[in-house]
């Protein structure tokens, strides 16, 4: 299912709208800019998926990147949980 | 005056006294063992009002979302009441769940009588007037905040009360959290408006 405020917030940043439940029935759409159909809402669902996804890998990556280069510099597991919270 | 007169346990006395009225009355005593309150025991100010003359509330089941920057209705928290009289007060209590879109955004809440938004402070300056923001760091998870306000409308028309919403940037949602897949790591819950007419 579609989570339209999901897909709206990724593929419209900068309109203003507002959603009534979880259905396209229930968007009114504030801005002057075209209100999106139900079909480009559903599509633009898996890309914001993905992009919050990759987003989270690279935010994932450097978790692992800076722990790798604190370890590097001697740090063991509970010092660097102690400073950055999980290791 | 007719009464009657009861003797001290060990001295003095107590009588009690009919009313001066017209017909006849019958003072009914209660049932069982206790001591019986009088205006020397009881704030009579207090007794006097305060009583809740009607209660009127409303649950939010279904979700709201929003990226307005300027404070829109949730749909589903407003609720109406018709005070009995001018003088009394109705007391608003709101529960509201949800969360912004972290990092970017809080959910910003107003309690507003018809249009003008009450439960606000002084001297707000450029920031946003309100009684909350709905903002936690993981997105699946949500929040939950309110209010309780004791509002003097003065008058007896229907008044309705109901809570708004904005954002800064970003979206805002109410009943859910900013990421919202349907497995048990998210969540999804109510919100709830009540408005009671307290008499004066």
């Amino acid at each position: 299912m579609t989570d339209i405020a999901f897909a709206l917030t990724h593929s419209h940043p900068g309109s203003e709208w507002t959603l009534d439940g979880d259905d396209y029935a229930g968007l009114t759409w504030l801005s002057d800019t075209p209100k999106p159909t139900e079909q480009e809402l559903t599509d633009a669902y898996p890309l914001a998926v993905a992009a919050r996804d990759a987003e989270q890998a690279t935010k994932d990556a450097a978790r692992v990147s800076a722990v790798a280069k604190l370890a590097a510099l001697g740090l063991d597991a509970l010092e660097v949980q102690a400073i950055i919270g999980s290791a | 005056m007719s009464a009657i007169r009861l003797r001290g346990a060990t001295s003095g006395t107590t009588d009690v006294v009919a009313a001066a009225i017209a017909g006849d009355g019958v003072l009914s005593l209660p049932t069982g063992t206790g001591t019986l309150a009088t205006t020397a025991f009881v704030n009579t100010a207090v007794a006097a009002g305060g009583k809740v003359l009607q209660v009127v509330s409303v649950t939010k089941v279904d979700t709201f979302s929003t990226s307005s920057t300027s404070y829109v209705d949730i749909t589903g928290l407003s609720v109406s009441i018709t005070p009995s009289s001018a003088t009394s007060q109705v007391y608003v209590s709101a529960t509201v769940t949800g969360n912004g879109n972290p990092p970017s955004s809080g959910m910003f809440l107003q309690l507003v009588r018809g249009s003008t938004a009450i439960a606000i402070p002084t001297s707000p300056g450029s920031r946003s007037a309100g009684f909350a923001v709905l903002y936690t760091v993981d997105a699946a998870l949500n929040q939950t905040t309110g209010t309780l306000f004791m509002d003097s409308p003065a008058t007896t028309s229907a008044t309705t009360y109901k809570i708004q919403g904005r954002v800064n940037a970003s979206t805002g949602f109410i009943n859910r959290g900013s990421t919202d897949t349907d497995n048990s790591g998210y969540i999804r819950s109510v919100s709830s408006i009540t408005v009671m007419e307290i008499s004066a």
